[in-house]
């Protein structure tokens, strides 16, 4: 039997979340609870006839590997920089986290000219800095070297 | 009302605020004839800046964005056969075959001027329409709101074609996901699992980052590394004479109307989308020039999607403006930018903030002037320059300016996360298939709907017949149930069609 793997899983994600959130609705109060628990049912139903038609499709890109080899190495790099960086952002303060947020993302996708990659980092950390920080005024994350230092 | 359309317009004359909508059709201009960056991302990750500016200013700046970027899109589609933007898809069919020809001046003129004229078009529907709309909405109550909510998210579920099953379940995930937070009738927080940043629900701002700027940034990935874009042939030949005389103007005319009609039709629609105008209007267009050969560089095939594109932008605004609910994904980031400035979309803007209703009206007819010139002048520049921009140190940029965005909406990093997380779960899903565009309206009417669905049944006391014996409800209901069946009808006779043959 050919099976639509993408769609399969989804459903069943789905499936798990909608019985989540219904049972865990029944102890709301009944005016928080209405809501939560006809949309959940609605999407269960939905998305279980979504499982139950992907047992009948022809499969399709699912695959996450070509014969080439595995291709969305560079997707994987940079979600992990992301989460690195957020939680980074905080200690190591705004200004470094994210000046090596931006050469890192550009390393992966594969840009190797130093120079350039350098001069790109530090002059867009350095202009968002200045619009964010200091032109609009908002707080951006400091070190926690300079949260000891000013107390 | 002509009072305060001219209002809009006496606020247009301050000198920073013409030069913020002035800057907004410079940047949309750029950042739409950049392949991977459109008015969605940019306006995304610009909302958070908006956030420090005076309100006149950010939603001008917002408007200019928006008016020139689907403009914008045309320009590497005619020269490159690269959409900028997913709206000019269908001008690279014939409008590149005009630059291989060695017409790409004129191509490009037609579709600055096919642009102005939707642009100009759909700003007037959206002048007289959306304060009218408005006047009405004012007569709605709890029933007629919950069907409008109703309306809006079955439109953008019967938009999806054969994906119909597919996009309802995103819109209802979408729906779900809005009861997290607060419950707006009796403030009882639900799925918050102990975070205080919960409580207010799903941020919009960071989740459209993750879902616009996040999402493009790996997918740009996949695209660089598989070397799809890198390799940019460039053989534009010179530009030559731009402007079409009288005598294109006169036969580019009726496709101008035509296709115009079909834009504004199509953007008030909420959830209709470009891409459904700009393929009606090409199709309508062939139909009326049997004689010609489209996609072989005929002009009227860069009119029609032209025109339609730029008429989908302001007349989506109207939908959004009038009764809260957004056209389509772009305008809904409207929503974002309004709420920041502490307003909300819908009559009451018309009543509470008039000064904004109409600067906004009043931006988009001056925007699509504006862009006529600007678009002319910067044509040679961005063909010759702009395109030819580094995409791996773009991508570094686009990442930076997503980060600085969704923390900047709160100061806090957990919108970051907010914003990882539905950047990831679209790219996930987009690479089986599923778009995840349908859950932002969901996401923005969800609590809406939940409100008006238990203020309805408090009111009739617990029966759902309200819903029906109100008539503006019922009609609401019945064009719901409609968008909803036609892509099932039409599915139908199709396969019936094809076990005939």
């Amino acid at each position: 039997m050919i099976v639509r793997k993408g769609d399969f899983y989804f459903s069943l994600v789905l499936d798990f979340i909608c019985v989540f959130v219904f049972t865990t609705s029944f102890s709301f109060p009944i005016e928080a609870a209405i809501f939560p628990q006809l949309s959940s049912a609605l999407l269960f139903v939905l998305s279980s006839f979504l499982m139950f038609a992907s047992f009948k499709g022809k499969s399709e890109g699912t695959n996450t590997a070509n014969k080439k080899g595995f291709k969305y190495t560079s997707a994987i790099l940079l979600i992990v920089g992301f989460v690195v960086y957020t939680l980074l952002v905080n200690l190591l303060g705004y200004i470094l986290t994210t000046l090596a947020l931006v050469y890192y993302t550009i390393f992966v996708i594969g840009y190797r000219k130093q120079k350039w990659l350098i001069i790109t980092s530090i002059v867009s950390v350095a202009l968002t800095y200045a619009i964010f920080g200091l032109l609009l005024g908002v707080p951006l994350p400091v070190s926690f070297i300079t949260r000891l230092i000013q107390g | 009302m002509l009072e305060n359309i001219a209002l809009g317009f006496g606020q247009l004359l301050h000198p920073t605020v013409f030069i913020a909508l002035f800057l907004g059709v410079v940047v949309g201009l750029i950042v739409g004839a950049l392949p991977g960056l459109n008015d969605s991302i940019t306006m995304a990750v610009l909302i958070p800046v908006t956030f420090g500016m005076d309100s006149q200013i950010a939603m001008v700046l917002l408007v200019g964005i928006y008016v020139a970027a689907c403009y914008g899109g045309s320009i590497p589609a005619i020269l490159l056969n690269i959409p900028g933007t997913a709206s000019s898809v269908v001008t690279c069919l014939d409008g590149y075959k005009m630059t291989q020809k060695g017409q790409s001046g004129l191509a490009l003129g037609i579709s600055t001027t096919s642009s102005v004229f939707g642009g100009l078009m759909s700003s007037l529907v959206l002048m007289f329409l959306a304060p009218f709309l408005a006047i009405q909405a004012l007569r709605f109550g709890p029933p007629e709101y919950f069907s409008l909510a109703i309306m809006g998210i079955s439109t953008v579920v019967g938009m999806a074609g054969k994906d119909l099953l597919k996009s309802l379940i995103i819109s209802i995930f979408g729906l779900v996901i809005s009861t997290i937070g607060m419950s707006p009738q009796v403030g009882f927080p639900r799925f918050t699992f102990g975070i205080d940043y919960l409580y207010d629900g799903i941020p919009l701002v960071p989740m459209l980052i993750g879902l616009f700027g996040v999402t493009s940034v790996l997918e740009l990935a996949d695209t660089i590394k598989n070397d799809l874009l890198s390799k940019v042939d460039l053989h534009i030949k010179k530009i030559g004479r731009m402007l079409p005389d009288r005598k294109m103007v006169k036969r580019l005319l009726p496709t101008w109307i035509t296709s115009s009609a079909i834009g504004n039709v199509i953007g008030i629609i909420p959830g209709a989308g470009m891409i459904m105008a700009i393929y009606m209007a090409y199709d309508q267009a062939k139909r009326s020039n049997k004689d010609k050969e489209f996609g072989t560089g005929i002009p009227e095939g860069v009119a029609a999607p032209e025109t339609a594109n730029n008429a989908v932008v302001a007349s989506s605004m109207v939908p959004l403006m009038a009764l809260g609910v957004p056209g389509n994904s772009t305008s809904a980031l409207f929503i974002g930018a309004l709420m920041i400035q502490g307003m909300r979309p819908g009559p009451s803007l018309f009543k509470d903030f008039p000064e904004v209703a109409y600067l906004i009206i009043a931006a988009f007819f001056v925007g699509n002037i504006l862009m006529g010139p600007l678009g002319l002048a910067l044509s040679k520049f961005m063909s010759t320059s702009i395109l030819r921009l580094n995409r791996y140190l773009l991508n570094g940029v686009i990442i930076l300016l997503c980060v600085t965005g969704a923390y900047s909406v709160r100061n806090s990093s957990f919108d970051i996360w907010i914003m990882i997380i539905f950047g990831v779960i679209s790219y996930i899903l987009n690479k089986i298939h599923f778009s995840l565009s349908p859950i932002i309206l969901p996401l923005i009417l969800g609590p809406m709907m939940e409100q008006n669905l238990q203020q309805s049944l408090i009111l009739s006391r617990g029966s759902w017949a309200i819903f029906f014996t109100s008539p503006i409800s019922l009609g609401l209901l019945i064009v719901s149930a409609l968008f909803l069946l036609a892509p099932v009808w039409k599915a139908i006779n199709e396969r019936r069609r094809s076990k005939i043959a």
